[in-house]
């Protein structure tokens, strides 16, 4: 490993540290029985850096196999980091079934859109069709992460203060490594010498802050709110009622300005 | 450098912006601390407040003021007119507020909540809040013309009745909606602690 440059290496080191503590935290505390997900998510990242030890103490850094290697166990964490943070929002949302089916609505729009428009763009530059997957992903997990808070925000629903911490970070760690991805081809053009360490350095050091902000956060009781008794019908009876009402209040504006009327 | 780098630092930046506002503690008032009282007073606001309202905008009186009065009177009226529509305007916003807190409401406690409708509203909420600013800014600059107002107050008139009536139906059928809501609060439940 004397190939990978010492600053990527003791932030490495510190990332497995911080991973240890949060997964700690996970049994200790009994979170696992609550996030299954983000329980697997934390010990794939472990056994993926378990595995990269092994390949990096046996080949040159940046060999080819070494990549290949790096790119399949990395294939594997971001499905889980997707399914993570999916179990995270289905707690946040799940005394809140319609709101929920929203969410989710949504999800799988705004993942789509984005995934059309990777799978585009890959093709224009095949030398750099992983780096531009890699990103595309955590652009695509970022939007729809974002969406869904924004859609909470907006109906104002109370997010726990753990919950917020593991999708703060998972958003943050993702916007670090679009940062990354897209740097990288820059610093290479412009023949950096030390642009893998730049690339590798940014990446870690904020999954290393993240993980260090989940361990603060998950020491708190994890709790969801009680599932709500429900109102089949009363929505769909009064919800068009008040769409109408918000309409006559737009109308009464229009006539103040003489602006045409909003169709009904 | 290719534009493509900066439009993936400027959606980075927007994301990041946009996370920060989304994870802002709501205000005060939120679903789950509906004031069902506050919705009614809104709709009775309107019928008892409304009929002295359009006497001070009937163009007689207007009329008689120029005709009789100085043009310091007619003034001063017309600026005390415009000071009228301007607090009935915040009722109206307000009574929009009311109502789309209390489809919210209703949003988060339905088992089934329909896209188009929750749509709908969005839009709505976003065309009344661009028409405000506007109504506001022609106010301001004493565009409006006295005839508008006369049309409106008709209008007005009309709808004060219905959102009184309806507000008083929908307060009614919302107070279970509203007491669901409050049970929310506090009522969190230890995942780890209750599985163990």
């Amino acid at each position: 490993m004397a190939n990978i440059p010492p600053v990527a290496l003791g932030l490495w080191a510190l990332s497995i540290i911080a991973q240890l503590a949060v997964l700690t935290l996970l049994l200790l505390k009994g979170h696992f029985r609550g996030l299954p997900l983000f329980t697997t998510y934390i010990i794939l990242n472990l056994c993926q850096a378990g595995l990269l030890i092994i390949v990096y103490s046996r080949l040159i850094f940046a060999s080819h196999d070494a990549q290949v290697l790096f790119w399949f166990s990395e294939a594997i964490t971001l499905i889980a980091q997707a399914f993570a943070a999916t179990e995270i929002l289905h707690h946040v949302l799940r005394p809140y079934r319609g709101i929920w089916a929203l969410a989710w609505r949504l999800l799988a729009i705004t993942s789509s859109a984005v995934v059309l428009y990777v799978a585009a763009s890959a093709k224009e530059d095949p030398d750099w069709i992983l780096m531009i997957a890699s990103r595309g992903f955590h652009l695509t997990f970022t939007i729809a992460t974002v969406s869904c808070l924004l859609l909470i925000r907006f109906y104002e629903i109370p997010v726990h203060r753990v919950y917020k911490a593991l999708l703060t970070g998972f958003c943050l760690f993702s916007c670090s490594i679009v940062i990354a991805d897209t740097l990288l081809p820059i610093l290479r053009a412009r023949h950096n010498m030390h642009y893998a360490a730049i690339w590798n350095s940014l990446a870690l050091a904020v999954f290393v802050v993240v993980q260090i902000v989940w361990t603060v956060a998950l020491r708190e009781p994890l709790t969801v709110p009680r599932d709500l008794a429900v109102l089949p019908a009363t929505y769909a009876r009064i919800s068009p009622e008040i769409n109408l009402r918000l309409r006559a209040l737009n109308e009464v504006l229009c006539k103040f300005w003489k602006l045409e009327a909003p169709r009904s | 450098m290719n534009p493509t780098y900066f439009l993936f630092f400027g959606i980075v930046a927007v994301l990041l912006v946009l996370l920060a506002s989304a994870l802002r503690t709501p205000r005060k008032r939120s679903v789950n601390q509906f004031d069902l009282t506050s919705l009614e007073q809104s709709g009775r606001r309107h019928a008892t407040y409304f009929a002295p309202m359009q006497q001070a905008l009937s163009r007689a009186d207007t009329d008689f003021l120029v005709s009789r009065g100085s043009p310091k009177l007619a003034h001063r009226v017309k600026k005390e007119r415009r000071r009228v529509v301007l607090v009935y305007l915040r009722a109206l916003r307000s009574d929009f507020r009311s109502l789309l807190h209390l489809a919210r409401a209703l949003a988060v406690v339905s088992p089934v909540v329909g896209a188009s409708q929750e749509l709908e509203r969005f839009r709505l909420a976003a065309l009344f809040s661009c028409r405000y600013q506007m109504v506001l800014l022609t106010l301001h600059a004493g565009l409006l013309a006295p005839p508008q107002l006369g049309g409106l107050s008709h209008l007005v008139s009309e709808l004060a009745v219905q959102m009184e009536v309806a507000m008083r139906e929908l307060g009614e059928r919302a107070v279970l909606a509203g007491r669901l809501g409050s049970s929310l609060d506090g009522g969190g439940l230890d995942i780890s602690a209750g599985r163990r």
